[in-house]
C-alpha cells in the first residue's frame, strides 16, 4: 500500500486505452464454438438415407426437463423409414424446455440423436420453438435418398448396426470421413 | 505577475468588458444563438464521446453501429427518449415535478455566457470580444448558476413522491453544499492573484503564467470538487444505482429525463470551461506554441480552438476518473470534503496570502523573507507533531465470540416484543373482562 | 404509445416510422432484471468480450422508468411474478420483453409449484431465447432479432391494422447470416 495507489488505477485504464480491444465482433464474424458445444439437436441418418431413430423413447425418458416427445411407429416393407422394426413416427423437442444437458445423447442406443453447434435459436413464437422431426432430421448427403425406401446396404438391421462403417465405405463414403452427417458436414 | 502588470496590460489593450460594452443588440443575439447551438452540439458529441472513450478505457469499442463510428448514438438516444411515454407518478407534485428538470437545464447555459472564449475580434465589422457578456462578478455568476442547478435536483427528488428520489435529493444537497465550499475557497486564491472577479480579467491575468502552475493546490482541489459538484463518478452518490436505483431522477421518464441528462453533461462542460478560465489561461495558447510569431496564435479567432482543447482535456479527465475509480461510500465522501479539502484549502489560502504580502512588502530583504518562511514552516511542523495521534479503536469485539468463531448473541439478550404482538398481549389481558361482560349480557338476554 | 398515435396516416409516415424505429432500435436501454444464472451471462454480455455497448445498450438502467427492454434473465418464482409485473407496468411505452433462458420462457426443468411456467403468463413476451443458460452470443442474437422486429413495427394504430390485415411477420434470420460481411459469404 503506497501513497500513489489510488492513482494507479488511472494508469491502468489509460494504458488499456491503447491496447487492442478484447471484443468479439459477433454478428459479423460467426462464432465458432468448441466442437463439443451442446447446441441444437440432430437426428442422424444411415449412409443410404434411412433414419437411425428407432423410436425407443429412451431420450424422452432420460430428459430431466421433459422436453422430448417421441412416438414410435412400425416399419413395413412397403414403407420403411429405418432398418429395424420400429421408427420414430413423431419426434419433437421443445427448445423452451431443453436445457442442453446432453443426457438424451447419452441415452440414445443407435447414436441417432446428436447435438450440433448451432445456437441461434431465438424466436418470437413459442410454437415455432418446438422443433419437429422434419426440422431435426439431418440433411441428405450425396448418395442418400429420403425414406421411405427399402434397406439398401444390408439384408437386415443387424448389418446396419454391426457393420455400419464398412457398409458406408462400400456405399461410397470416403475414408476418414465420419458417417454421422452433421449440418456442418453437409455445408462443407 | 503583479497587479500593476495586469493594469499596465489592460491599458495597452481594451479589456473584454470595454469591448463588449458597445456591442449592438443584434450582435449579442447572434452570439447567444451561436453559443447555444455550439453547446448543444457539444453535448450531443460529448455523450457519444464519453461512451466511446469509456469503452476504450475498458478494453471494448463502445457504441459503433449508429452512423459513422456510432456518432449518431446520442441523436438516437434523444429521439427515442423524446418519443417515450411520459409518466407522472400519481403521488408526484405536478408543477414542481414538471419545473424541476427545466430549472436544471437553464443554469448551465446561463453560466456559459460569461466564459471568456477569447479576446478582441472583428465580427461583421464590429469590434468585439469572443464572449457574450463580461460581468464584473462573472465568477460569482458561475458559482450561483451551479448552486441553482442543485435546486432542480432537490425539487425533483422531493416532488417525485417516492423515497429513493428523496434520498438522492438529500444526498445531492449535502454534497453540493460541502463541495461548493471547497470549490469557492479554491477560487479565492485565483481572485487574490488576478485582483478581479471578472472572468475575462482572470483569463487575461494569466498571460505571465497559468494559475495552475502558480496555485497548484487550488487547481487540484478545484478539479476534485468540480467532480463532486457535477455529481459525476466517483462522486455520483445522488444517483448511485446500487443504492438508490436512479437517485433523484428515478421517477423521471421521456423528455424530462432527457433534460436532466443534458443538464448533467452541460454542467460538466461549464465546470471544465470554468477551470480553463481560472487555471489554464482561458483562450491563451499553450507554452511551446506561444513562441510562434510573437503570440500570434492567441489573437483573433484562435483562442476558440485552445479554449475548446483545454476544456476537452478536462472533460476527458472526468471520463477517465469514471473509468478508474469506484464510487465512494457516502460518509467517506463527506469526510473527504470537510476534513481534507476545506482545511487544506484554508491553510493554503493563508499561506498564499502571507507569501504575497511578504513579496509586496517594502524594505524586507530576501534573507529576512527566507527566515520568516522558515519560521512559519517550523511552527507548522512542530504544530503538526503536537496534534494528538489517531486513536486506535478498541480491538475488543462488541459481540462475545464462542469457540467456533461465529458471532453469538449475548446470554442476557432480551428480545423486545414487536408492537403488534404487544397489542395482542394487551388484548388478551383485557379479554377475560370482556368475556365476563359478554356472558353477563348473554345471561341477561337469556333472562329477558 | 405517445405522440405518434395522433398522427394521420400518410405518405411521410413510412419515413418517419423508419426514423422512429431506428432510434428505438439504436438506443434500447435494458432494465436491470437479473433473477438467476442467466443474469451472469447477461452481465458477461455487458463486459468487454461481448460488449453490448456496440448496439448502444450499455446503459442498463436501474429504474424501470427509463428502460425500454426488460431482459427477464432467470427463473421467475411465483413470489417474484407480481414484482416482475409491477416493474413491467412501471416501464414507459414502447417497451419490450426478452425472455432469456428456458426457465423464464417456459419454466424449463423446474416444472414445479414454485416456478412460473413461462413469464408470458405474467407479461407479454416479444422474443424467447432458449438455452440453459444461453451463451452471450445467443443473447446478442436474440437482441438483434428483436431489433429486426422493432424495425418492422408499425407506427400508429392505422398502420398496425394494415399490417395485421396483410398478415406480415418479421422473418427472423440468424444474426451470423444476417450480418455476415458482404462478399465473404458463401
Amino acid at each position: 500500500m503506497g501513497m500513489l495507489d489510488p492513482l494507479k488505477g488511472f494508469g491502468v485504464t489509460l494504458s488499456t486505452m491503447f491496447k487492442k480491444v478484447a471484443t468479439e465482433e459477433y454478428p459479423e464474424v460467426k462464432k465458432v464454438t468448441a466442437p463439443r458445444y451442446h447446441g441444437r439437436h440432430q437426428l442422424n441418418r444411415h449412409p443410404d438415407g434411412l433414419e437411425k431413430c428407432v423410436g425407443c423413447e429412451l431420450c424422452a425418458w432420460a430428459c430431466p426437463a421433459d422436453a422430448i416427445f417421441v412416438e414410435g411407429g412400425d416399419n413395413t416393407d412397403e414403407e420403411r423409414y429405418s432398418p429395424g422394426e420400429r421408427y420414430g413416427k413423431d419426434y419433437q423437442i421443445n427448445y423452451l424446455r431443453c436445457i442442453g444437458c446432453g443426457l438424451c445423447i447419452e441415452a440414445c442406443p443407435t447414436r441417432s440423436l446428436t447435438m450440433t453447434n448451432e445456437f441461434e435459436l431465438a424466436d418470437d413464437d413459442r410454437r415455432r420453438l418446438i422443433y419437429t422431426k422434419e426440422q431435426l432430421l439431418a440433411p441428405l448427403l450425396p448418395g442418400m435418398e429420403a425414406p421411405p425406401h427399402p434397406m439398401r446396404l444390408g439384408e437386415n438391421e443387424q448389418d446396419y448396426y454391426v457393420h455400419g462403417p464398412e457398409l458406408a465405405r462400400r456405399a461410397g463414403v470416403p475414408e476418414g470421413r465420419i458417417v454421422e452427417t452433421g449440418t456442418e458436414e453437409a455445408g462443407r | 505577475m503583479t497587479t500593476t502588470a495586469v493594469l499596465a496590460q489592460a491599458q495597452q489593450r481594451l479589456s473584454n468588458a470595454e469591448l463588449l460594452a458597445d456591442d449592438p443588440l443584434w450582435l449579442t443575439l447572434i452570439k447567444v444563438v451561436v453559443l447555444f447551438i455550439v453547446v448543444m452540439l457539444t453535448l450531443a458529441l460529448l455523450v457519444w464521446a464519453e461512451r466511446r472513450v469509456l469503452g476504450r478505457l475498458q478494453n471494448r469499442p463502445g457504441p459503433n453501429r449508429a452512423g459513422p463510428f456510432g456518432m449518431l448514438q446520442s441523436i438516437a438516444d434523444a429521439l427515442k427518449l423524446s418519443l417515450k411515454e411520459d409518466i407522472r407518478p400519481a403521488r408526484a407534485d405536478k408543477w414542481v415535478y414538471i419545473m424541476a428538470p427545466i430549472i436544471g437545464g437553464i443554469p448551465p447555459f446561463l453560466a456559459m455566457a460569461v466564459m471568456p472564449f477569447g479576446g478582441e475580434v472583428t465580427m461583421f465589422g464590429v469590434q468585439t470580444a469572443l464572449q457574450v457578456v463580461d460581468l464584473p462578478v462573472g465568477v460569482l455568476v458561475v458559482l450561483a448558476c451551479s448552486s441553482v442547478g442543485v435546486y432542480s435536483i432537490v425539487l425533483a427528488g422531493w416532488s417525485s413522491g417516492s423515497p429513493y428520489p428523496l434520498l438522492g435529493a438529500l444526498r445531492s444537497a449535502a454534497q453540493v453544499i460541502s463541495y461548493e465550499i471547497a470549490m469557492g475557497l479554491s477560487i479565492v486564491g485565483v481572485v487574490l492573484f488576478a485582483g478581479s472577479l471578472s472572468t475575462a480579467d482572470i483569463a487575461a491575468a494569466q498571460s505571465g503564467g497559468w494559475f495552475a502552475w502558480i496555485l497548484p493546490i487550488s487547481f487540484v482541489i478545484y478539479l476534485i470538487s468540480m467532480v463532486g459538484e457535477t455529481n459525476r463518478a466517483p462522486f455520483d452518490l445522488p444517483e448511485a444505482e446500487s443504492e438508490l436505483v436512479g437517485g433523484f431522477h428515478t421517477e423521471y421518464t421521456s423528455l424530462k429525463f432527457l433534460m436532466f441528462f443534458l443538464a448533467e453533461y452541460a454542467n460538466m462542460v461549464v465546470v471544465s470551461a470554468f477551470a480553463t478560465t481560472l487555471f489554464l489561461g482561458g483562450g491563451a495558447v499553450p507554452w511551446p506554441l506561444s513562441a510562434i510569431a510573437d503570440n500570434a496564435l492567441s489573437s483573433g479567432y484562435w483562442p476558440l480552438l485552445w479554449f475548446g482543447l483545454k476544456t476537452a482535456l478536462l472533460i476527458f479527465g472526468f471520463i477517465w476518473a469514471r473509468a478508474a475509480l469506484p464510487r465512494l461510500r457516502y460518509d467517506q465522501f463527506m469526510k473527504f470534503g470537510w476534513k481534507v479539502l476545506v482545511p487544506l484549502n484554508l491553510v493554503w489560502i493563508v499561506a498564499v496570502t502571507a507569501l504575497r504580502v511578504l513579496r509586496n512588502a517594502e524594505g524586507v530583504t530576501s534573507g529576512q523573507r527566507i527566515v520568516i518562511i522558515g519560521v512559519a514552516v517550523a511552527v507548522l511542523v512542530l504544530g503538526s507533531l503536537l496534534l494528538p495521534g489517531r486513536q486506535v479503536a478498541d480491538e475488543e469485539p462488541q459481540v462475545p465470540l464462542a469457540g467456533s468463531g461465529y458471532p453469538l448473541p449475548p446470554l442476557d439478550l432480551t428480545v423486545p416484543t414487536p408492537p403488534r404482538q404487544r397489542r395482542t398481549v394487551r388484548a388478551r389481558a383485557e379479554q377475560p373482562r370482556e368475556a365476563v361482560t359478554a356472558s353477563g349480557k348473554e345471561a341477561g338476554d337469556g333472562n329477558a | 404509445m405517445g405522440l405518434e398515435e395522433k398522427l394521420p396516416n400518410g405518405i411521410l409516415l413510412t419515413t418517419v416510422e423508419k426514423l422512429v424505429n431506428w432510434s428505438r432500435k439504436t438506443s434500447m436501454w435494458p432494465a436491470t432484471f437479473g433473477l438467476a444464472c442467466c443474469a451472469i451471462e447477461m452481465m458477461t454480455t455487458g463486459g468487454s468480450r461481448y460488449d453490448i455497448a456496440r448496439f448502444g445498450m450499455e446503459r442498463f438502467s436501474a429504474t424501470p422508468r427509463q428502460a425500454d427492454l426488460m431482459i427477464v434473465a432467470g427463473r421467475v418464482s411465483n413470489k417474484m411474478a407480481p414484482v416482475l409485473r409491477q416493474i413491467y407496468d412501471q416501464m414507459p411505452e414502447p417497451r419490450w420483453v426478452l425472455s432469456m433462458g428456458v426457465c423464464a420462457s417456459s419454466g424449463g426443468m423446474f416444472n414445479n409449484y414454485a416456478i412460473v411456467q413461462g413469464v408470458d403468463h405474467v407479461v407479454p413476451v416479444d422474443i424467447y431465447l432458449p438455452g440453459c443458460p444461453p451463451r452471450p452470443e445467443m443473447l446478442l442474437d436474440a437482441i438483434l432479432k428483436l431489433h429486426a422486429k422493432v424495425m418492422d413495427e408499425p407506427l400508429g394504430p392505422a398502420r398496425a391494422a394494415l399490417k395485421a390485415e396483410r398478415g406480415e411477420r418479421t422473418e427472423l434470420i440468424p444474426s451470423s447470416v444476417r450480418y455476415a460481411p458482404r462478399g465473404a459469404g458463401k
